[in-house]
C-alpha cells in the first residue's frame, strides 16, 4: 500500500472506492498499527487480539466434543487423508471405546 | 503442546511467577532446588502484588461470610438468590486456591517434572496430552449428569438452606476432594479404572466388591433416571412428542454423519438441534390437535414400556446410528442450557420463595420421606459428592493430562462446576412459590387425588396454593394439569422457564421454555440412559466373561442380546415399580440411588486412602478420612433407616407388613414383594461396602503397624520432556 494512500481521507475514501474498499483498508491500517506498536490506539483490534486466546481454548473445547482433534489424531498416527471410508474406521474404533465407559449421573 | 516456559527454569523464577506453589509447596520446591543444586526459593523478593493478591482473598472471604450469613440467618422474608451466588462462588475461589493448593501441594505433591500417562504411552487414542483447558471442558461434560439438577430440586423440600449450605460445604470438602484424589491416583497408575486400583491396592474382595457395586448402581440410576422422565411425560403430548421426535432426528444425524458428510460432527449437531427446535414447536400443534394429541398420551405403565424398548434397542442398534449422535447433541444442548441458565439466574436475581427451613425437616415430606439427617445428603448425592465421577476421573482423563498439576483444575474445579449447577437448579428450584412447588412434587398418595383435595392439603401445611392457581399455570405452560408431576423434572423445568421468561419479560414464552427445559433434561437423561444400558451390558458380560468365556465376547451376538435383555429387565423392573408406587416411586427409589451413589464414593475415598498411606503421607489421611467417615455414617444411618424404620413412609420393611395387614390383592402382594427387594438391595449394598471399608481398615492399620509390606502400585518416575503451557 502507497503511504499516499493511507494519508487519504476515509471519507473521500469510502465516496470514491465504495464500503468494501474502506472495510479491508480498516484491516490493512490495524495490521499496520499493530507492526508499529500503535495497536492500543485501535480498541476492537485490541478486544479482538485479546479474545483471541480464548476463542482458541473454545475452539478446542469445541473440536474435543465434537472428536475432531480426537479425528486429526487418528489421521496423524495412521498416515491417512480425511475421507468417508476412514472417518467410519475412526468412528467405529472410537466409539466402541467410548461406549465402554460408565456414564455420569 | 504450544511452547512457553520450560519446566527446568530455575525454583527462584518459578516460585515468584507462581506464588500460591511458593506458599504451600515451599517444602517441596526447597527439596527440588536442593536436588538440581538451584537458588533457595524462600529469598525470592516479594512484590507489592503480593499484598493486592492478600486483599483481594480476603474480601472473597469476607464475601463467602457474608453470603453465608444472609442465607442463614434470614427468616420469614424472601431472600435473593444473588446471596447463595455469592456464597458459592467465594467459597469454591478460596477452596480451590486454598485447600484445594494444600491437597495438591502437601498432600499429593503433585510434580510437573514427572511425565504423566499421556506422555508416557502417548498412543494418538486414548493417551495424549492435551492441553488443561480442553481436559477440563471434557471431563465436566463428562461428569455433569442430571443428578446434580434433580437431587436439589428434591431436596428443597426441606427448604433452600440445608441443600445449600450442603452442595458448597459437602463439594469443597468432600465432593471435589474424592475426584480430585482419585485422579491423582489413576494418574499415578497409568490411568487405571477404580476397580482396578481398589484390586490392586486394596486386595481382590475389594475390586470384586467394587465391580459388583457399580453393576448395582448402574441399575438402579438407570430405573430412577428414567423414573424422572416418564413422570416428566405422563399425559403429556407435548412433551411426549418432543422426546419422540428426537429419536428420528437421532437416527437421521446417524447416517448423515455416516454417509452424507462424514466428519462434520459441529455441522451435524447444529442441524439435530434445528430439528429438535422445530420438534418442540411441532409439539405445541400436536397437544393443541384433537386428532394428534391422543396418539401421544400416554400413562406412567405405557412410558416405561417404550423406555424399556428404546433401552434395549440403544443397547444392541450399532453405536453410530443412535448412541454417538444423540451424545454429540446433547453435549451441546447441556453446555448451551447451563450457560443460559447461568446468565438467566444472573440477569434476573429471583427471590427465593421458599423459606430458608420447611416444617419438612421433621421427617414427614411429600416429596419424600426421611428427616433432614440423614436424608438430605442422601438425596443431593451427586451435587454435593458423586461416586460416579471417580469412575471418570480413572478412566478418560487421567489419560489426556499433559502435566500433574493439571489435576489439580481439572478434578477439583469441574467438581465445584458442577456443584456450581446444582446451586442454579436450587435457586430455580426455590424461586417457584412454595405452593406451586409442593403441588408439583407431591404425589396423589399423600396430598389427595384431586386437584381440590391436593390444593387444600398443600394449604394446610402454610403453603397456600388454589386448584385454579394451578390450572392457570399449567394453561400458561401447555400442559393439561401440574398436580403429582413427581421426580423433581417438572418442576426444575417450571423453575428454569420461570427465570427464562423473567428475564425476557414475555409470559406468552413460558410454554416453549417450560417444553424446552423438559426438552433438555430428558435429552440429557436418555443420554445417560442408552450409553448406562450399554455400559452395563459389557459390565455384564465381563462378569460373565469369568465363568464363561463365550458368554462375555461382546461381538457374540446371543450373548450381547441376552445381556442386553437382563440389563433392561433389571432396571426396567425397578423403573414399573417406581411407577405402580403409590407413594410415586421417587420415594423409594431416589434414597436407594443416592444411598448407592454415596457408597461408591466411600469405595473411592477408601482407594484414596490406601494410596495415601502407602505414600507415608499418613498424617494427611483426614483429608479423604473426613469426608469418608461422613459419607459412611450418612450412608449407614439412612441405609438402616429405609430398612428398619418402624415409619412405613421411610422403611421398606414397615410399608411390606402394613401392606401384609390389609386386604390381600395380587397388586399388593406385588408391592409387598417389591418393598422386601428394596430392603434386601439396599442391606446388600451396606454389606458390600462395609467388606471394602473392612479390608481398606484392616490393610491401614497393617501398613501403619510396620506388619505387612507396603506395595504400592505406582509407576515408576519418568521425567517429563513436555513444556509447561505458557
Amino acid at each position: 500500500m502507497s503511504s499516499q494512500a493511507l494519508q487519504e481521507p476515509s471519507a473521500q475514501r469510502t465516496r470514491r472506492r465504495g464500503f468494501w474498499y474502506s472495510f479491508g483498508r480498516r484491516r490493512v491500517l490495524c495490521a499496520e498499527a499493530c507492526a508499529t506498536g500503535q495497536a492500543n490506539t485501535l480498541g476492537f483490534h485490541n478486544l479482538w487480539r485479546r479474545l483471541q486466546p480464548v476463542m482458541r481454548v473454545l475452539k478446542g473445547i469445541l473440536n474435543e466434543i465434537t472428536d475432531q482433534n480426537a479425528y486429526r489424531r487418528h489421521l496423524t498416527a495412521h498416515h491417512a487423508e480425511h475421507s468417508g471410508e476412514e472417518w467410519r474406521k475412526f468412528c467405529d474404533e472410537r466409539w466402541k471405546a467410548k461406549a465402554q465407559r460408565t456414564r455420569c449421573c | 503442546m504450544s511452547p512457553g516456559t520450560t519446566l527446568q527454569k530455575p525454583s527462584a523464577q518459578r516460585t515468584g511467577r507462581q506464588g500460591f506453589w511458593s506458599s504451600f509447596g515451599r517444602r517441596r520446591v526447597l527439596c527440588a532446588g536442593a536436588a538440581t543444586g538451584l537458588s533457595d526459593p524462600a529469598r525470592t523478593p516479594r512484590g507489592p502484588v503480593r499484598w493486592w493478591g492478600k486483599i483481594v482473598w480476603a474480601v472473597l472471604a469476607v464475601g463467602a461470610a457474608f453470603g453465608m450469613a444472609a442465607i442463614a440467618d434470614t427468616r420469614g422474608e424472601p431472600v435473593n438468590s444473588m446471596w447463595i451466588v455469592i456464597a458459592a462462588v467465594c467459597t469454591y475461589l478460596l477452596g480451590y486456591r486454598f485447600y484445594a493448593g494444600f491437597v495438591a501441594a502437601r498432600v499429593m505433591a503433585l510434580d510437573n517434572r514427572r511425565a504423566t500417562p499421556a506422555e508416557r504411552l502417548r498412543d494418538g487414542h486414548d493417551y495424549e496430552p492435551t492441553n488443561k483447558w480442553i481436559v477440563f471442558g471434557h471431563h465436566f461434560a463428562a461428569i455433569a449428569g442430571p443428578g446434580p439438577l434433580v437431587g436439589p430440586t428434591l431436596a428443597a423440600q426441606f427448604g433452600y438452606l440445608p441443600g445449600a449450605l450442603w452442595i458448597i460445604i459437602g463439594a469443597v470438602l468432600g465432593g471435589a476432594v474424592q475426584d480430585f484424589v482419585v485422579l491423582f491416583c489413576s494418574l499415578r497408575r497409568d490411568g487405571k479404572s477404580l476397580g482396578q486400583m481398589a484390586r490392586e491396592e486394596i486386595g481382590k474382595v475389594g475390586g470384586f466388591t467394587a465391580l459388583i457395586t457399580v453393576l448395582m448402581i448402574m441399575i438402579l440410576l438407570l430405573a430412577v433416571i428414567g423414573l424422572v422422565i416418564v413422570n416428566a411425560l405422563r399425559d403429556s403430548p407435548w412433551g411426549t412428542f418432543t422426546i419422540f421426535a428426537t429419536m428420528p432426528i437421532a437416527l437421521f444425524m446417524g447416517f448423515y454423519l455416516r454417509y452424507v458428510r462424514p466428519g462434520k460432527v459441529l455441522e451435524c449437531s447444529i442441524l439435530g438441534f434445528a430439528l429438535v427446535m422445530a420438534a418442540i414447536f411441532g409439539g405445541q400443534a400436536v397437544s393443541q390437535s384433537a386428532t394428534w394429541a391422543p396418539w401421544f398420551t400416554y400413562s406412567g405403565l405405557a412410558l416405561s414400556g417404550a423406555l424399556i424398548v428404546y433401552g434395549f434397542l440403544a443397547s444392541t442398534l450399532p453405536v453410530w446410528m443412535l448412541l454417538a449422535p444423540r451424545d454429540y447433541l446433547s453435549t451441546f444442548v447441556k453446555l448451551g442450557v447451563i450457560g443460559l441458565l447461568a446468565a438467566g439466574i444472573l440477569a434476573l436475581r429471583p427471590q427465593l420463595q421458599l423459606p430458608a427451613l420447611t416444617r419438612f425437616v421433621d421427617g414427614t415430606g411429600p416429596v419424600f420421606a426421611g428427616k433432614i439427617f440423614p436424608f438430605c445428603f442422601i438425596t443431593i448425592a451427586c451435587g454435593a459428592v458423586s461416586g460416579f465421577h471417580a469412575l471418570i476421573s480413572s478412566g478418560t482423563t487421567p489419560k489426556l493430562l499433559a502435566k500433574e498439576r493439571h489435576a489439580h483444575q481439572v478434578g477439583y474445579g469441574s467438581m465445584l462446576l458442577e456443584s456450581f449447577v446444582a446451586i442454579m437448579a436450587l435457586i430455580a428450584a426455590a424461586s417457584l412459590q412454595p405452593g406451586v412447588y409442593f403441588a408439583v412434587n407431591s404425589p396423589a398418595g399423600i396430598v389427595g387425588a384431586t386437584p381440590a383435595a391436593a390444593s387444600q392439603t398443600i394449604t394446610n401445611w402454610g403453603f397456600p396454593v388454589t386448584a385454579d392457581q394451578m390450572q392457570s399455570l399449567a394453561n400458561d405452560a401447555g400442559e393439561k394439569t401440574l398436580f403429582y408431576r413427581t421426580g423433581g423434572a417438572p418442576s426444575l423445568a417450571l423453575g428454569m422457564a420461570h427465570i427464562f421468561v423473567s428475564t425476557q419479560g414475555a409470559r406468552h414464552l413460558l410454554a416453549f421454555w417450560y417444553h424446552f427445559a423438559i426438552m433438555f433434561e430428558a435429552l440429557f437423561i436418555l443420554t445417560v440412559l442408552d450409553a448406562g444400558t450399554r455400559v452395563g451390558r459389557f459390565m455384564l458380560q465381563d462378569l460373565v466373561g469369568h465363568v464363561w468365556p463365550k458368554g462375555g465376547q461382546s461381538t457374540w451376538m446371543p450373548g450381547m442380546l441376552g445381556a442386553s435383555a437382563l440389563i433392561v429387565a433389571a432396571w426396567g423392573y425397578f423403573l414399573i415399580q417406581g411407577v405402580r408406587d403409590p407413594l410415586g416411586g421417587i420415594n423409594s427409589l431416589w434414597p436407594l440411588f443416592g444411598i448407592s451413589n454415596q457408597l461408591l464414593a466411600a469405595i473411592a475415598l477408601c482407594v484414596g486412602t490406601t494410596v495415601l498411606v502407602k505414600m507415608h503421607r499418613w498424617k494427611f489421611m483426614w483429608v479423604t478420612c473426613v469426608p469418608l467417615a461422613w459419607l459412611v455414617i450418612v450412608t449407614f444411618a439412612a441405609g438402616w433407616q429405609k430398612i428398619f424404620s418402624d415409619s412405613p413412609a421411610i422403611g421398606f420393611l414397615a410399608q411390606a407388613d402394613v401392606l401384609a395387614r390389609g386386604p390381600q390383592t395380587a397388586a399388593t402382594a406385588t408391592l409387598i414383594f417389591n418393598n422386601r427387594l428394596d430392603a434386601a438391595v439396599c442391606g446388600l449394598f451396606l454389606v458390600l461396602v462395609a467388606v471394602v471399608l473392612c479390608d481398606s481398615i484392616y490393610s491401614w492399620v497393617t501398613i501403619l503397624s510396620g506388619s505387612r509390606d507396603v506395595r504400592s502400585h505406582e509407576s515408576a518416575f519418568v521425567p517429563s520432556q513436555l513444556v509447561e503451557e505458557a
